[in-house]
């Protein structure tokens, strides 16, 4: 069972494309990140209009001219600063950012467009124009849980949809000490790297990368119970020299990826 | 968020807001059993409330048909220890069934489903445990929020009292005494409302690490809860606050509409005593939508903290069937 929804959109040059969408509670996320922002833009117009009418009452205290209308001007002044900021902030981080505002980038989700292209500025605009419809009665929160596609009504009309980050993208490198490296060469000689699939080494890396926020228990256990299998996995009875099993997933690692390196040269 | 591209592998450490998305998805899924599992838990709370009531009600009007005032007060007290243990036995039960729909988002994280049935019997063994749990969290709370109460005091009274001085003698008497008692008590608040949410953000999980894992005591349990938590406390509050915005729109409805209209409207009408039944009604209905909610959310954390912790998704990855708990 799938637990985020994903997409598959083909481009015109007949690419498929799988997105994985964002999900309603990154989505949830982004807009409070969003709005607490907004939020405190918004506060400082509020004190900005409350000084200026501030000042024109005093005006109007001080000088016999009739100040009421300066005051409807500065409201009416304030509510349009603050509705251009409201729908700007959306239009001018989505269009920049590709898709992104603050709070999207938070969460590592963006907007894109139905065909896979990034959102721009028509695409922006009308999900910033229809977000006060959506947010009045939960209405677009509905939309998106009950939604294959999990399209608020401006994602509808935009024609966009909202998805992760590719978490490819980010990854850091690992080091790997020299003499592991040794190790792999000579584990090179003695098993075929070909019987450990792509998935194997993803779950290879992924323990190297993440095995620093594991806690010290749980490293030795889960290195321990890796290197059992990946050693079972490629028929080795024992193992060249005395090592730890954290070393021989480095050597694992290390020599994997010489030996894929080698088979494209020979390509 | 490295394998969840691809339907069917395991899912690695999540992100807060997946972390919602993946609980919300596995409700939608099971809806009828969580929602039974709900139900039934909510009965167990409710009933434990209508016994406790009537126990009371009941041996106060025999033990006052048999002798007077006196003997009703007696019958009273009697129907209200018989009834307290009515109401301890039911919320006993309130916690255990309601941690079963965690530990079924758990197997279900983990590829390794349960059905409702099953999962009971596995935890119903463990009611005595999930007592004594809701007894122990109980305390650490209460012990949790005299502590923090008097902590926040002393600290916002004493640099209350230090910026009232200083401001005092730099200013004057009054704008001294303003400042010192508004910097005060928001010191004191805010190290009173962040301890306390920071307490229990490290028990969050208590309740569904004793359903889940075998062997566990109620203590153990708390434990194990503080130790996953480590590291996650930040994270915990953005999973709180995106569970808090998705249970908004039901929750306006069942509950925050009706406690609105029951303010505007005037007080021993009749349509305040309907409004009145009516909220109540519709309250535990809300409540009972959204508590598998907060449960899946607690089972997915759960799986995300043993993920980030502990590797159990690289443990688990290219070996179905296979059960890690």
């Amino acid at each position: 069972m799938a637990v985020f929804n994903t997409i598959t959109i083909r481009t015109p040059e007949s690419v498929e494309l799988e997105f994985v969408l964002a999900g309603i509670g990154s989505r949830a996320v982004a807009l409070l990140v969003d709005y607490v922002i907004l939020g405190l833009g918004l506060l400082v117009i509020a004190i900005v209009y409350s000084f200026l009418t501030y000042q024109a009452i005093s005006i109007g205290a001080n000088l016999p001219i009739d100040t009421s209308y300066l005051q409807l001007w500065i409201a009416a002044v304030a509510l349009l600063v603050a509705f251009a900021i409201y729908i700007g902030y959306f239009i001018i981080f989505e269009t920049l950012w590709y898709g992104q505002t603050p709070g999207k980038r938070y969460t590592k989700i963006r907007v894109i467009r139905d065909n896979g292209q990034p959102e721009r500025l028509p695409q922006a605009t009308l999900r910033a124009l229809l977000r006060p419809v959506d947010d009045t009665l939960f209405i677009g929160f509905f939309c998106i849980l009950l939604g294959k596609t999990e399209k608020r009504i401006g994602d509808r009309l935009a024609g966009t949809l909202v998805v992760q980050n590719d978490p490819n993208v980010v990854g850091q490198n690992i080091s790997i000490p020299e003499r592991s490296q040794m190790i792999g060469k000579d584990l090179d000689a003695l098993v075929n790297f070909s019987d450990l699939s792509p998935d194997d080494f993803a779950t290879i890396r992924d323990f190297l990368r993440r095995r620093p926020s594991l806690s010290l228990q749980a490293r030795d256990q889960v290195s321990d119970q890796l290197a059992r299998r990946f050693r079972d996995q490629l028929g080795l009875d024992s193992l060249p020299t005395e090592m730890t099993t954290l070393t021989f997933l480095e050597a694992l690692y290390w020599g994997y990826q010489q030996h894929k390196d080698s088979e494209r040269w020979e390509m | 968020m490295d394998s969840s591209a691809t339907p069917g592998s395991q899912l690695g450490p999540l992100n807060p807001g997946d972390v919602v998305s993946a609980a919300i998805k596995l409700y939608r899924d099971r809806f009828k059993t969580y929602f039974m599992l709900a139900l039934t838990a909510m009965l167990w709370i409710v009933g434990g409330i209508i016994a406790l009531v009537l126990a009371i009600a009941i041996l106060a009007g025999i033990f006052g048909a048999l002798g007077g005032d006196i003997m009703a007060i007696i019958g009273g007290l009697i129907g209200f220890l018989i009834g307290i243990a009515a109401l301890i036995y039911g919320s006993a039960k309130y916690y255990l069934v309601s941690s079963v729909i965690g530990r079924l988002a758990f197997r279900d994280l983990i590829h390794d489903p349960e059905t409702s049935l099953d999962a009971r019997r596995q935890v119903a063994p463990k009611l005595t445990q999930f007592l004594l749990l809701g007894i122990l969290l109980g305390v650490a709370y209460m012990g949790a929020y005299l502590i923090t109460a008097l902590v926040a005091l002393i600290a916002g009274g004493s640099v209350g009292f230090l910026t009232a001085g200083i401001f005092s003698a730099l200013i004057n008497n009054t704008a001294g005494n303003v400042i010192g008692i508004v910097l005060g008590s928001m010191l004191g608040l805010a190290i009173f409302v962040i301890a306390l949410i920071w307490i229990v953000s490290k028990l969050f999980i208590s309740d569904v690490v004793l359903a889940i894992e075998p062997n566990r005591e109620a203590a153990e349990s708390m434990g194990r809860s503080w130790k996953l938590t480590d590291a996650a406390v930040w994270r915990i509050q953005i999973v709180f606050l995106a569970t808090f915005m998705i249970q908004l729109p039901i929750l306006s409805v069942t509950n925050y509409i009706p406690s609105i209209l029951l303010e505007v409207l005037p007080l021993g009408t009749v349509a305040y005593a309907i409004i009145y039944t009516l909220s109540l009604v519709l309250s535990i209905l809300g409540s009972i939508f959204v508590l598998p909610l907060w449960q899946a959310v607690k089972g997915v954390l759960y799986y995300d903290l043993r993920s980030r912790r502990e590797g159990l998704d690289l443990e688990l990855r290219n070996r179905p069937g296979e059960s890690a708990a």
